[in-house]
């Protein structure tokens, strides 16, 4: 999946999120499948929060569209404008966004999967949350 | 406690966050009232975790405002600015108000049953929407 795009790297979230819901609906509620089912909600709840900044990260990109459009009368004026936001949003996506991808990553890692069904999601996720981090360290330069 | 600024918010969500953890600790976890009470602190806890990260974005946000302000007045960097602060106030509005409504939430249908659950979840209702009010009068005063 392509995640050069916000829109993209929403939807790939989001994805993860069902994923990561519907594993943890899909387990019975029996000891041998308690641990599994407990650090999949946690890991699920992670991901909720990663596709909130994300969200936040579409506004920011949305603003930053729409002030492109304003009109300034003189070129050095518009640039010195527009790297208060270009240093915003990189602050942002460096100590917000990756860093709360970064904490469900080290979350998941840390986390107790008994069955083999558990260790595969983990395995996936960890796997997806790499890639997201890796696309974010390319696109803004971290 | 004043909360007028973002700095003081996110104190006293660090300060909620550490009083939220105490409260789990000292819970009995082999009693059943006080396990569940434990149950529906981490949740809450785990929402206020996010919050104080939101709130970390809103400094950052309300930084770059001010540094945007700060340009000799002229009609476009003003002009930009006031773009920026709309896509702050759905920020605070979407985002973050809206993990806060969750914590109020969740403290509301949890049932909270021990003593010291019933307390903590009265006190931190209480914190919580005070948080609420503030970022709702924030976001009127903008419109």
């Amino acid at each position: 999946m392509e995640l050069e795009t916000v829109e993209q790297r929403h939807a790939f979230i989001k994805k993860l999120v069902s994923e990561a819901f519907s594993f943890e609906d899909s387990l019975v509620h029996d000891s041998e499948h308690q641990d599994d089912w407990f650090s999949a909600l946690n890991t699920a709840e992670d991901l909720v929060v990663i596709e909130e900044f994300i969200r936040t990260e579409e506004i920011l990109l949305d603003a930053f569209a729409e002030m492109e459009d304003v009109p300034f009368a003189d070129e050095p004026g518009r640039k010195f404008f527009m790297s208060i936001v270009d240093a915003n949003l990189v602050t942002f996506v460096d100590e917000i966004l990756w860093d709360r991808i970064g904490y469900a990553f080290d979350n998941v890692h840390d986390r107790y999967f008994a069955t083999a069904e558990g260790i595969a999601f983990k395995k996936n996720m960890r796997d997806k949350l790499a890639t997201l981090m890796e696309t974010y360290e390319n696109i803004y330069d971290l | 406690m004043e909360l007028s600024t973002a700095d003081r918010r996110h104190e006293f969500v660090g300060k909620m966050i550490e009083a939220a953890f105490k409260f789990m600790d000292s819970m009995d976890t082999e009693d059943s009232d006080e396990d569940m009470d434990w149950g529906g602190a981490e949740v809450v806890t785990d929402d206020l975790l996010a919050v104080e990260k939101m709130i970390e974005a809103e400094q950052i946000f309300l930084d770059t405002l001010a540094k945007m302000e700060s340009v000799p007045d002229r009609c476009e960097s003003a002009k930009c600015a006031l773009i920026f602060k709309d896509g702050l106030d759905e920020f605070v509005q979407n985002i973050l108000l809206g993990r806060l409504n969750h914590a109020a939430k969740i403290l509301d249908e949890w049932g909270f049953r021990s003593e010291r659950g019933i307390k903590f979840k009265d006190d931190f209702y209480d914190k919580i929407d005070s948080l609420i009010e503030i970022y709702q009068q924030y976001y009127d005063e903008d419109d």
